[in-house]
């Protein structure tokens, strides 16, 4: 394969949402939107490193169950 | 038995030459070989299975018993411990040569000399401690142990008794129920974390003893109470080897489910050996002065095991405890206490009449102790660590313990050779289980495998525990915390089904499916794999690459294959220190010295400081301060800098950045009038004047004062009358460093 002409991200901890408006929602919370750094479409943003342990933590205790992918 | 390894040999070469001769002759070394020599005949001999199976057929009983013992307890216990098992034991023990010689000395030292055991004594494994040898550790080499027979236990000579009016058993699936449900327990909140000195957390036992239901400082098995539990079990857990440390945590050695699906007599004997270990813990609050390190309640704990181990296995009936009690004190009480065992009298120059009778007023003061303290301790030993195991049926007399027998699980674990087995595998097609449409489960023990045990503890809330059944509830919380352990919906709702025996009532799969959809509402990948493209154009033409994954926004690619190799111009890796790309002036001002690769560098100066220019932020109060109201934290933010910068940030600007934040120092400044003479002798004179004194504030260094402005005038007219030369500017170098 010839290399792509791409920056490759590689551990880098994202959020996904079934639907905008979640995403909308969680931006608008302060305390959400101190640990999602970037949106990078509707329903795809990044999570700043160092920071997904409390993000899981706190959309547990607001009464999400998200699903975490390790790898 | 715990997974530890054991090996004599980066030990023996520690031992000193003359108790290594003694330690070859076992494998045919002769009394003049040199140390080398000795090494090398002990190590060839280990090597070989033919001659360690030799080896140990020469080994008397009593060797043999105390190599089995040591397996017993995964290799390794100490010397005082294995001293008193082996007394417990009744097997014929080698003669003493003095009555007054202690007790590992005088049976662990001559198995030492044999080459059988070593020490953990540092600077000669061949010898015990000499200040306490019954704490000393020793071990055994696992080539040793891989050809030994279980223990041999000599019976006790005690008949059964009548039996009680009622008993206290719990049957195997309740036991591995618990043991499941407590490692469980302990994956659910994420494992145990430890101190810097390795003690769990005090907030993680709170957290488990909640995630248990353990009520303050005790709870009750069938009634009995059990002190201290989340002390117990975690250490007992962790002598077993069931919890083992990663990256400063205890967590379960094997998934709870997995370790469910192990033969009872593995599970429980694991954690039997463990209990055995557990010094931290105490059976009861009354601490004896001399076992400040608990050790003597861990050997109390192994002799009591063996003498378990020694009740008649072809009597079927109950064992009075006072019996019990008294065969083994007959075995072990002249050599054992929790506490002190009075030093025996001595024979010197005494007549035999005299040492009889002072050694008969030793031995009434020995049981005397031995009934006010050892005795009510095997009762709390029998009723809690024993009972929880199963590995006893308690017989009862008006509430009191009057009574016990070994139950199959206690026979099997004790007597592997008798080869009991249980039938772990069927349910002879009966369900396991009752799913009921409000959501409780109702587990009937005696159909359900452990491995159903375990699913249901991964996926549903235990409410309560009884003889037969236990009573489960399906919530919202455990079905997450279910499929978030690596469950698919269709195998929960399929095992649910399967073990139910009949279809799930309608509400309870649909209620399920729905809890299953909202988990998939947010995703959260801790770990992505992300490709950013310079534009739309360039990443269509790489999907012409076959490259797989979703496409994010109109510019990225969350890649499907976490290791997938991909060749690409750059690589960031966030899992490491990014690269520095930061350049910052004391006042404040942010440029990107060159184009950062990464995504997180601009989104987060974009928190902190207000963007002037593409690559330009610029750090004010009121940019801080706000950040630090939306919740963000300084130490983030001198974190980000001292990361990214490509020089250290000024301290001045991290002084100013504290002080936006709240942290403000005090400083001082006024204008005042300064009198400087760098002559040591006039400024002297000058300071300590009683005249010019009331003109003067104070000394500011060696040759600066400090003038009352208001007095100016005055103290010139004073210098002047001196003769002092006055000028009217302070020459003041400039330190431009």
């Amino acid at each position: 394969m010839k290399p792509v002409h791409a920056t490759l991200h590689e551990n880098l901890p994202v959020i996904e949402v079934a639907d905008k408006a979640l995403l909308d929602r969680l931006l608008v919370d302060d305390r959400a939107a101190q640990y999602i750094l970037l949106r990078l479409s509707d329903q795809v943003a990044i999570v700043g490193p160092g920071q997904f342990d409390l993000l899981l933590t706190y959309l547990r205790k607001q009464g999400h169950t998200p699903k975490v992918i390790q790898e | 038995m715990p997974a530890r390894s054991h090996r004599f040999d980066s030990f023996l070469g520690r031992v000193n030459a003359d108790h290594l001769k003694p330690m070859a002759r076992l494998w045919g070394g002769r009394s003049q070989l040199r140390k080398d020599e000795c090494l090398a005949t002990i190590l060839a001999g280990l090597r070989d299975p033919d001659r360690v199976r030799a080896a140990i057929a020469s080994l008397t009983p009593f060797e043999r018993n105390a190599l089995a013992l040591i397996k017993q307890m995964g290799g390794d216990t100490d010397a005082g411990g294995l001293a008193i098992a082996l007394r417990a034991s009744g097997v014929q023990l080698p003669p003493s040569r003095s009555p007054y010689y202690d007790n590992a000395n005088a049976l662990i030292e001559p198995l030492i000399r044999r080459g059988l055991l070593l020490s953990g004594y540092a600077y000669d494994p061949g010898h015990l401690y000499s200040s306490s040898p019954g704490e000393c550790g020793v071990f055994s080499d696992d080539r040793l142990l891989e050809y030994i027979s279980p223990p041999e236990f000599r019976s006790l000579r005690i008949e059964p008794t009548i039996p009680p009016p009622s008993s206290h058993y719990r049957r195997p699936p309740t036991v591995v129920l618990d043991v499941v449900g407590l490692l469980q327990a302990v994956e659910n909140i994420g494992g145990l974390p430890l101190t810097k000195s390795g003690e769990v957390q005090v907030n993680a036992m709170r957290k488990l003893a909640r995630a248990m239901g353990w009520k303050e400082n005790t709870f009750k098995v069938d009634g009995l109470p059990f002190p201290d539990p989340d002390l117990a079990f975690v250490n007992a857990l962790r002598h077993s080897a069931l919890l083992i440390q990663q990256d400063d945590s205890l967590r379960p050695r094997e998934p709870a489910g997995q370790f469910a699906t192990r033969p009872y007599v593995e599970q429980v004997g694991q954690f039997l050996y463990g209990f055995l270990q557990a010094d931290a813990w105490s059976e009861w609050p009354k601490h004896p002065w001399y076992d400040g390190q608990g050790k003597h309640q861990t050997h109390g704990r192994f002799a009591l095991t063996v003498a378990l181990g020694c009740l008649p296995v072809e009597a079927d009936g109950f064992f009075a405890l006072d019996d019990l009690d008294r065969a083994l004190y007959e075995r072990i009480g002249e050599h054992f206490s929790l506490d002190y065992v009075p030093s025996r009298p001595y024979a010197f120059h005494k007549t035999p009449e005299e040492i009889r009778k002072e050694e008969n007023e030793w031995r009434n003061k020995l049981r005397t102790a031995w009934l006010k303290r050892e005795r009510l301790w095997i009762e709390r030993a029998l009723s809690t660590w024993l009972y929880y195991l199963g590995l006893v049926e308690l017989g009862m007399e008006n509430g009191t313990l009057v009574s016990v027998r070994l139950t199959d699980l206690g026979r099997a674990v004790l007597h592997p050779e008798l080869d009991i087995t249980f039938d772990q595998s069927s349910n002879g097609g009966q369900a396991a289980w009752v799913v009921q449409p409000n959501f409780d489960v109702i587990v009937y023990l005696d159909r359900a495998t452990p491995k159903q045990l375990a699913f249901m503890e991964r996926h549903a809330e235990r409410v309560q525990a009884q003889q037969h059944t236990v009573h489960y509830r399906l919530t919202r919380a455990s079905v997450y915390r279910g499929l978030e352990s690596g469950a698919t919906l269709d195998d929960l709702l399929s095992e649910l089904q399967n073990s139910a025996g009949a279809n799930l009532p309608q509400n309870i799969v649909v209620e399920i499916r729905e809890w299953a959809a909202l988990r998939e509402r947010i995703t959260l990948r801790r770990q992505a794999r992300l490709l950013e493209f310079p534009d739309a154009r360039s990443r269509q033409a790489a999907l012409q690459e076959k490259i797989q994954g979703v496409l994010i926004g109109e510019r990225f690619i969350l890649l499907d294959s976490p290791d997938a190799p991909i060749e690409v111009k750059a690589r960031v890796d966030y899992a490491r220190p990014l690269p520095t790309c930061l350049s910052i002036t004391e006042d404040g001002v942010i440029k990107l010295t060159h184009a950062a690769p990464d995504l997180v560098i601009e989104p987060r100066l974009d928190r902190w400081a207000e963007r002037r220019s593409r690559d330009t932020w610029q750090l004010t109060q009121v940019s801080v301060t706000s950040a630090l109201k939306a919740g963000a934290r300084l130490g983030d933010l001198l974190n980000l800098l001292k990361g990214r910068l490509t020089r250290p940030l000024p301290p001045l600007l991290e002084i100013a950045l504290r002080a936006w934040a709240g942290d403000r120092p005090n400083v001082e400044m006024e204008t005042v009038v300064i009198l400087r003479c760098d002559e040591p002798d006039v400024f002297q004179a000058i300071a300590n004047s009683k005249k010019i004194k009331p003109y003067l504030r104070g000394t500011l260094a060696p040759d600066l004062i400090v003038v009352e402005s208001q007095h100016v005038e005055a103290l010139k007219e004073r210098l002047a009358w001196i003769g002092l030369k006055l000028f009217d500017t302070l020459l003041i170098e400039r330190d431009d460093t």
